[in-house]
């Protein structure tokens, strides 16, 4: 019998494939195809919020626009959202599992989960000047009196709506909607042009 | 630069928001009994006043919640923010400063 599996993983494609960035001070790249996860429910649950932890070996934030991340081999980031909602990022194709493991966590409670890993790019953003970049199309205030390493923001670049990280002095991270991606980095790039002018 | 208070994320800029109207305009309780008039005036009147208005806000850039505001809308000041649910902060009237 011929096997008819398709390995999709060699089909995949990103908007951002091919996607150039300019040398300079603040280097760019996209993380491919990280697995991605919203989760509903009742913060005011001690039940939601333990079975939550069990699945994801960490516990979800509770303080708005605030990350928790777990290291090493199940490394996931889980993004405060609303008083209800987070988003967990995870190694690409680990969403599969983690996503039963947190349907099988929430049994009988008042929870929504949904993978959302083919709604969204992540851009990764190094450089010193990175916070001169992004000030240039989002409103929000980035001094580390405000926005420190650990701290998440959902705002937005340009017209485009964006889930802003900083996950180190020089180092952010950027989810955008999977269709404004293309748009986004070719404004970063342009932004970054004009730095250098 | 106008700055709005999410009862969630804390101060952000205006442009992060959008603005729903009046606040506390509570459904009729009988539809099949009220007349045409009274339909009309909940779905399309508003007080509209000069000075202090308790209005609803969206944070639609951010965590996409609503809330509620006090805002005068002569001077544009906000006055207070409060959640969706939440009691409206008692405001004084104030003395007008203008004609
Ligand atoms: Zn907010």
């Amino acid at each position: 019998m011929v096997d008819t599996k398709v390995d999709f993983k060699t089909h995949r494609t990103s908007p951002l494939d091919g996607a150039v960035w300019p040398v300079g001070p603040i280097t760019l790249s996209e993380k491919k195809f990280l697995g991605k996860i919203n989760i509903r429910g009742n913060a005011d649950d001690a039940a939601f919020l333990a079975a939550a932890k069990k699945a994801l070996g960490v516990a979800l934030p509770l303080a708005a626009n605030t990350v928790s991340m777990r290291k090493g081999k199940k490394a996931v980031t889980v993004f405060w959202l609303g008083p209800d909602e987070w988003l967990v990022h995870s190694a690409d194709g680990s969403q599969i599992s983690l996503l039963k493991a947190l349907q099988t966590a929430f049994k009988g409670l008042h929870t929504a989960v949904t993978d959302v890993s083919d709604y969204f790019v992540v851009i990764e953003l190094h450089g010193s000047t990175v916070h001169d970049l992004l000030a240039r199309g989002c409103p929000l205030d980035l001094h580390p009196r405000t926005f420190k390493p650990g701290d998440c923001a959902q705002s937005y670049f340009a017209k485009a709506s964006i889930l802003l990280h900083r996950v180190d002095d020089d180092h952010y991270t950027i989810q955008v909607r999977w269709t404004f991606a293309q748009y986004l980095w070719d404004y970063l790039v342009q932004s970054a042009d004009m730095m250098a002018a | 630069m106008l700055l709005i208070q999410c009862p969630f994320c804390g101060e952000r800029d205006l442009t992060e928001f959008s603005h729903g109207g009046e606040a506390h305009i509570t459904r009729p309780a009988n539809p099949d009994k009220i007349s045409d008039e009274e339909w009309g005036d909940y779905i399309f009147f508003r007080t509209n006043p000069k000075g202090i208005q308790y209005e609803r806000w969206i944070h639609s850039h951010g965590c996409r919640r609503w809330f509620n505001a006090v805002r005068d809308t002569v001077s544009d000041e906000f006055l207070g923010f409060y959640k969706s649910g939440e009691q409206p902060p008692k405001i004084k009237r104030r003395k007008v400063l203008r004609k």
